[in-house]
């Protein structure tokens, strides 16, 4: 029983509560940041502040997201407690619908294989894989010495 | 007679002239039989002088009247019986008339001489003095019964008579025999002398035969052995010839055999190709009328071709217009879609909000929902249009290519069917032509084909001829064969008759 909003990952359904979701923005120009992992899309500044863009698609299906109106990004944050509050932009293609969620969550088959894949919850014929946040702010945390910027560093 | 004809010449010459002989010798002592048998003093002449000598000694001699001087002194001394006297009487007139026959017959018989002289003048004058003086005198004397008479008549006158007659006949016998001895001396010589010649004759003969037979037989030799020596080599050379010739005319006869097939080969390849030619003659004429037909065709081809020309034009401006027709729809539809994701865009995040919001924002919920539902078929709507202009758009442009392609392709048609109209013109030109000329070769092939089919003939009788030529040469070469066989044959048996002879 929860409202996500959802987005698709070489054709399977994929969802981010709500509650994690501040604002779903159309894409916009990014900057893109010098040696970066492929994953990250890029940075731009949001409300003052210089915000890192996930490429979901790449991050899941490993191939780069395309340029439409249905692709867009999903601004979520996250309280860790080693970085506090963290704003992350989760690129995506097909974010187009909110739903809300209410079928019975499934046992992860192999829990624990990606840190930011949560349950997996069956709407009917479809299966709707829920995203951890925290998860996913963990695992795009670039590690110490990266020259390019921290994403919990770009909210502070 | 055939194991004769099979025997040399030299022996039949040989057989020749011992049969002669041997017939000569045997005719000759036959000769010398006959004349050994019938020669005076021969066996013969013998037999016939002794049955003479017989006759003459047994009966009383005619000419000789012994017998009536008998009869006469019997009538007078013996008898007196009447009868017996009668028939005595007859006997000496009987008698009379014999010696009066013979008589004649010396007189025409015998040669004027000594003998003539005493038979016919010096015995007949007493004879004639007897029978008178018996039948004159005696005979009535008896008849009258004066027997005396008759005795001393008989006995006198008579007596005198008979003795002179006597004397004279001997005279006749003396002569005669005298004659007869010389006649049959001189036989003896001529007989002996004959003979003597006629053997002589005889050798002479048979060496002459023999002399003649060698000559005849040398010269026979020679002149033969040349002509046979010549024969022999003039049969050679005939056999040779005639072989050769023979050869000639095998060769001559497989030579016309080949010519035969190859012309028989000739006449059919020409009828062939003759039916061939009727065939593409056919066909010329067929291509000649299709070629008139594709040109007309192609006369109405070029009018629609313009027309086509023309049409595709227009069909291209208008295709022009409906892709700037088409610009115009997708610059709206842009415009909706941009509208329709900003609906949807404002519908999600009021919905976040609300959710937000908690049990305050749920009615805000539903409108927000309801809201996205709107931009969702807006979108799905504009998709929809955006993609059916697309494809509007996509065929426009194919089209328009296409309709560019056509147009180039119908410039090239109708240039290529001017070309293709010159060109059968040309074709038709060129295809009449070609009747006439075929319909001339047509003609020749026939000629040509009736030409092969003639020398085929002709060769067909050449071959029976060199067949037949060839058959009478093998019939010469045997009867060669057989001349030289001849000659071989006549030249042995020359050369052992020459080395006999």
């Amino acid at each position: 029983m929860v409202l996500a909003i959802q987005f698709s990952v070489s054709g399977n359904a994929y969802a981010v509560p709500c509650q994690r979701v501040i604002e779903v923005m159309p894409l916009l120009e990014l900057r893109a940041v010098p040696r970066a992992p492929a994953w990250l899309a890029g940075v731009f500044a949001y409300h003052g502040a210089l915000v890192s863009v996930v490429d979901a698609c790449q991050l899941i299906g490993g191939y780069e997201c395309s340029k439409r109106l249905s692709s867009r990004v999903a601004i979520v944050h996250c309280v860790l407690p080693e970085l506090g509050d963290v704003v992350v932009g989760v690129l995506a293609e097909r974010m187009t619908a909110v739903r809300r969620l209410e079928g019975t969550p499934l046992i992860a088959s192999a829990p624990g294989s990606l840190p930011y894949l949560d349950q997996v919850v069956q709407e009917g014929a479809e299966l709707v894989h829920l995203i951890d946040v925290e998860g996913l702010v963990r695992a795009t945390r670039l590690p110490e010495g990266d020259p390019s910027p921290r994403l919990g560093e770009a909210l502070a | 007679m055939s194991r004769f004809s099979t025997l040399k010449l030299s022996t039949k010459l040989s057989v020749l002239v011992g049969v002669f002989s041997v017939g000569f010798v045997a005719f000759t002592l036959l000769a010398w039989g006959t004349i050994t048998r019938v020669k005076v003093n021969g066996p013969l002449y013998h037999e016939i002088a002794l049955g003479k000598d017989l006759v003459a000694d047994v009966l009383p001699p005619p000419e000789y009247v012994i017998e009536s001087y008998l009869l006469v002194l019997n009538l007078v001394d013996g008898t007196n019986d009447a009868a017996e006297v009668t028939a005595l009487i007859d006997r000496g007139k009987a008698l009379r008339r014999e010696y009066d026959e013979r008589h004649g017959y010396w007189t025409t018989q015998l040669p004027a001489g000594a003998i003539s002289e005493a038979l016919l003048v010096r015995s007949y004058g007493p004879a004639l003095e007897f029978f008178d003086v018996r039948d004159k005198e005696i005979i009535p004397a008896l008849l009258a019964g004066n027997t005396e008479k008759a005795k001393s008549l008989a006995h006198g006158e008579l007596k005198k008579h008979y003795e002179e007659h006597r004397r004279a006949i001997d005279d006749v016998v003396r002569l005669t025999n005298a004659q007869n001895s010389a006649a049959e001396s001189r036989a003896a010589d001529f007989v002996s002398t004959s003979t003597s010649s006629l053997f002589v004759m005889a050798a002479v003969i048979l060496g002459l035969a023999f002399w003649i037979a060698w000559l005849i037989v040398s010269s026979l030799v020679s002149r033969l052995q040349r002509s046979s020596i010549a024969l022999m080599s003039t049969a050679t050379q005939i056999a040779a010839t005639s072989k050769e010739q023979q050869a000639t005319v095998n060769s001559y006869t497989t030579s016309t055999t080949e010519i035969a097939a190859a012309v028989k080969e000739i006449s059919a390849t020409s009828q062939e190709l003759q039916s061939t030619l009727e065939e593409i003659s056919a066909a010329a004429v067929n291509a000649a009328s299709l070629a008139e037909n594709g040109r007309s065709g192609l006369d109405e081809m070029d009018g629609t071709m313009a027309q086509l020309s023309g049409a595709t034009g227009s069909i291209s401006a208008k295709l022009s217009v409906i892709r700037e027709k088409a610009g115009d729809i997708n610059l709206v539809v842009t415009t909706i879609t941009k509208v329709a994701d900003q609906t949807n865009l404002l519908s999600v995040n009021a919905a976040i909000e609300a959710e937000k919001a908690g049990e305050y924002g749920l009615g805000f919920l539903v409108v927000a929902r309801e809201i996205r539902r709107l931009a969702d078929q807006s979108a799905i709507a504009t998709l929809d249009i955006e993609q059916m202009v697309r494809q509007m758009q996509g065929a426009v442009s194919a089209g328009v290519m296409e309709m560019d392609q056509f147009t180039e392709q119908v410039r090239r048609g109708v240039l290529a069917v001017a070309q293709i109209g010159e060109q059968l013109g040309q074709i038709i030109e060129r295809v009449e032509g070609l009747s006439g000329r075929i319909a001339s070769l047509n003609e020749g092939m026939r000629s040509q084909s009736l030409g092969a089919s003639q020398i085929s003939d002709a060769m067909a009788q050449l071959t029976d001829g060199a067949r037949q030529t060839s058959a009478s040469l093998k019939e010469f070469n045997s009867a060669t064969e057989g001349l030289r066989d001849v000659v071989v044959v006549l030249r042995q048996e020359l050369s052992s008759s020459v080395s006999a002879a």
